[in-house]
């Protein structure tokens, strides 16, 4: 408590002063015009040359410019000089995103865009929840959740090196929904802490953290989040000519490597991006000794198609993602032997937008998804254990309404879905039909200059399993939910460098199939899974207050959130054994929850070359039913960087901070806590038509044995131990 | 409309798009078939029509005058012992007959002791005990089903005599 009085009063502080001069502050992000990606060490300056600064490695500047019209000039080195005229009135300004293009582009047909004129809910998002651009190449790890790790507020489930998962806030499973461009990616991973993300980042442009009233966009349940991959599988614009990257990518902890390349070319007036990635990794060593049965072969291909026109597009895409990788064994909760496991993950996507610019419509989008996903898991003999196969289909259309008078954005989205589940070997879960519907609605707007987001979203979801031998299976009972769901953030702007607001929501996450019906061993996580067919939709209520301090130099945000649940839903070890298997019982029910967490972000630019960060996020998950700790909480974690940027190199450094977790479930053991480092040295090299980027990191600098409290291994492994990795990515365009 | 009439482009956008979903599809492959675990709750061991040793929902049982350990003779075998496994309701019920369920164990020290089966029981539920020097191990009595156990025992005390 001391500790958040302190920070609310630095922020008072500080807004105090920035008070008193009289001028304002422009806030922008600059993005290369052709990838999309932000860029860092951009001069920008006043053409009187009085003011000016340099983006920051996420492509951000700041600048305090006096009330006026003004005019800013950009330019780095290998790109065009481009000039953007700036009008300073009011207390509120807009965000301002400006797009260089590649020097071999004639200066004279140079046209700025403005991107759009975003909220200061933006910059709150920008600020706390993105990874792009150089920073998302420097954190770049062998998984999604691994390249993730040290965002505020995210941890990693995982089981070994392969099935890693993001956890936000505490929350896991499909509390946090994985969209690849704004669509859900369907796999099995939010279902078993065995089961990997499909998914390589190596080539996303963007990952972000989408929170508050817009997660009900594209889920009932994501209470967690959404964590969106951009990717831009299909092209929205016509390329002007051929682009795109080669990479590379190596650590020694694993001995493996990455190799991938992406291009985007012009086929007449269609667009066409097409990416592979090939990834081989062997078993990972740890400070006491290398964990067996971890390898990894991941191959991806995708190939993306649009007619993109002044209105709109129409366009397709197809990804494949197909990997075979191990889980350890020969632990207690473990399979004596390991299990390896092989998934094959095909989508087709086609997705069509259109811009009306009417009185009413503004927009619309569609987008038809099918996936397909076939999953199986062998045992040491080769012999199948178990093997998932599904067909999903989706469809999505969201209503772009057009901005009139306060209203910024209206969003009206239908939504179906249908999931097919099939089931072979020594698996438990019946075969099971899943039909949904969902109709959601997000408004934002202005009243008496507080920025408001607000959203709601029904979801029907039935579940329809086939006879099957097991016992509560046979039973073959249906299930139907009627999910509801509704948030609304207020943004009051306190100053002109202070924002604050508060989140409310009420959410309904439906359960999963594997909740409601599963009966039986699981053998690659080594447990009895006993579900449970009574099981309500899980209900919560949120509430989280939140400041952000912006000036130049400096970036601050503090948030504080309250999740109460009314039930629940996790497996949990029941004490109890399976006398058959001698497997510990786990068994889903609903229990009273409560979340209270923290969260504080600080961003501090020394000069124009050093810069500080430091995340921290705290999570304490209470089961009121029993007055227990809930299990698999994060520990108290703060992570800090900092970054030297020379013209010719860039180095850094990180610490991470974590807190042991005394705080656990029954049967459930605690972790000691722990610090790692890190170093990095990043060098850009330009010429007219590449950039190349290579950046050399070492990671767990000392060696040191740790362990995650969120993984199921951690009783006899540690986490990874030192690790050299080289990352190289060739831009050509 | 996005597309004009007979255009090259649209043809070539059309196949393309074609193609992607059919390369997308996936098949219905054939799955492994869903198969069932052989689930029993404990066992006792036969000898000679003697149910002398009672193992039952991860507890030995030893009530009724029954061993609440196993003893193997030095350098001899025990008699020709069989297990009769036990469901949920403690009632005796017969082992799989199936090849793909097949009889195993795990020894604690090998050097001590010995599992001896003959020559038409290999993989059966019928087996011989062998002491190989004076001491006392643990076996655990296992039902291998594929290459992964569907019953094992907790390790049970076993005694080797001079």
């Amino acid at each position: 408590m001391k500790f958040t009085t302190s920070i609310l009063i630095v922020v008072f502080c500080f807004s105090a002063i920035s008070a008193s001069d009289g001028t304002r502050l422009i806030e922008g992000y600059v993005f290369d015009h052709k990838t999309q990606r932000t860029i860092g060490n951009v001069d920008i300056k006043l053409d009187d040359g009085a003011v000016g600064t340099t983006t920051d490695e996420r492509g951000r500047f700041v600048l305090r410019l006096s009330e006026g019209v003004h005019r800013l000039s950009f330019f780095r080195v290998g790109y065009g000089l481009v000039s953007r005229e700036v009008r300073v009135s009011g207390a509120k300004l807009p965000i301002l995103y400006v797009e260089i293009i590649a020097r071999e582009i004639v200066m004279d047909t140079i046209d700025v865009v403005a991107k759009s004129v975003e909220t200061r809910f933006e910059a709150l998002h920008e600020a706390t929840g993105v990874l792009s651009g150089d920073e998302l190449q420097k954190k770049y790890s062998l998984t999604l959740a691994e390249t993730m790790k040290n965002e505020i507020g995210v941890a990693i489930r995982s089981m070994g090196p392969a099935p890693a998962r993001p956890v936000i806030r505490g929350l896991s499973g499909d509390r946090v929904q994985i969209n690849i461009d704004g669509i859900e990616s369907h796999d099995l991973s939010a279902t078993s802490a065995d089961h990997a993300v499909t998914l390589e980042p190596f080539n996303a442009e963007r990952l972000e953290i989408i929170r508050g009233p817009r997660t009900l966009l594209h889920t009932a349940s994501a209470i967690g989040g959404v964590i969106n991959v951009v990717k831009q599988k299909i092209p929205e614009d016509h390329p002007q000519r051929v682009f795109g990257s080669v990479g590379a990518y190596g650590e020694t902890a694993n001995r493996g490597y990455l190799s991938a390349a992406g291009i985007t070319v012009p086929v007449g007036p269609l667009a066409l991006y097409a990416e592979t990635t090939y990834r081989n990794t062997r078993d990972v060593q740890t400070p006491i000794g290398r964990l067996a049965n971890t390898p990894i072969d991941t191959r991806t291909h995708l190939l993306g198609l649009s007619y993109p026109t002044d209105r709109g597009y129409i366009g397709a895409s197809f990804d494949q993602f197909d990997t075979q990788y191990g889980i350890p064994g020969g632990f207690i909760g473990g399979h004596p032997n390991g299990v390896d496991l092989d998934i094959d993950r095909r989508v087709f996507d086609g997705k069509a937008a259109f811009h009306f610019d009417r009185e009413v419509l503004s927009s619309v989008e569609v987008d038809l998804t099918r996936t397909f996903y076939h999953h199986f898991e062998y045992e040491s003999s080769g012999s199948i254990g178990s093997e998932f196969l599904f067909h999903d289909y989706r469809g999505d259309l969201k209503l772009f309404m057009n901005t009139q008078g306060q209203t910024r954005n209206t969003v009206l989205a239908l939504g179906f879905g249908h999931h097919n589940l099939k089931l072979g070997g020594f698996v438990f879960t019946p075969p099971t039909r899943e039909q949904c519907a969902s109709l959601g609605l997000y408004h934002e707007f202005i009243y008496r200059d507080i920025e408001f987001q607000a959203s709601a979203r029904y979801t029907y979801t039935d579940f329809d399993p086939r006879p099957s031998t097991r016992s509560i299976a046979a039973l073959g009972v249906d299930r139907t939910f009627h999910a509801w769901s509704a948030a609304i953030s207020p943004l009051v702007t306190i100053t002109d460098r202070l924002t604050g607001g508060f989140n409310f929501s009420r959410s309904q996450r439906v359960p999963r199939i594997e909740e409601l019906y599963n009966h039986g061993p699981h053998l690659a996580a080594y447990t009895f899974e006993v579900g449970n067919i009574d099981l309500e939709a899980e209900t919560s209520l949120g509430f989280e207050v939140f400041f952000h301090y912006l000036q130049p130099g400096i970036d601050f945000v503090l948030s504080g959130y309250w999740n109460e649940f009314d039930t629940y839903i996790a497996p949990r070890n029941t004490g109890e054994i399976n006398f058959a298997q001698l497997l510990p019982i786990y068994a889903s029910d609903g229990v009273a929850a409560r979340f209270l967490g923290l969260e504080m972000h600080l961003g501090w630019r020394l000069n124009t070359r050093l810069n500080l960060e430091l995340n921290g996020s705290y999570v304490r998950g209470e089961n009121r039913d029993e007055d227990l700790p809930l299990p698999e909480m994060p520990p108290l974690k703060f992570v800090g960087s900092t970054t030297y940027q020379h013209p010719y190199l860039t180095v850094g450094g990180t610490a991470e901070f974590v807190a042991g977790q005394e705080r656990v479930d029954i049967f459930e053991e605690p972790t000691d806590g722990y610090a790692v480092f890190g170093i990095y040295a990043q060098r850009d090299i330009n010429t007219d038509h590449t950039r190349h980027s290579i950046i050399i990191s070492v990671d767990n600098l000392l060696d040191t044995e740790y362990r995650n409290h969120l993984s199921r291994i951690r009783s006899v492994m540690p986490e990874t131990g030192r690790s050299i990795k080289v990352h190289y990515k060739m831009f050509f365009f | 409309m996005f597309f004009r009439r007979n255009s090259f482009q649209g043809i070539f956008a059309a196949v393309a798009v074609l193609a992607l979903f059919v390369i997308g599809c996936g098949s219905d492959d054939p799955m492994a078939h869903q198969e069932e675990h052989f689930e029993p709750e404990g066992l006792v061991i036969i000898d000679s029509g003697n149910r002398f040793f009672r193992y039952y929902r991860g507890q030995i049982d030893a009530s009724g005058g029954r061993a609440d350990h196993l003893d193997a003779p030095l350098n001899e075998e025990t008699p020709h012992w069989s297990i009769r496994f036990l469901d949920d309701h403690g009632d005796e019920i017969p082992p799989p007959d199936d090849p793909d369920f097949k009889f195993t164990w795990a020894i604690a020290d090998n050097t001590v002791l010995e599992v001896v089966q003959d020559a038409d029981d290999v993989g059966k539920f019928d087996f011989h005990l062998r002491g190989l020097k004076a001491g006392e191990t643990t076996i655990e009595l296992q039902v291998t089903h594929g290459d992964h156990v569907d019953f094992r025992t907790i390790p049970i005390p076993v005694h080797v005599g001079e």
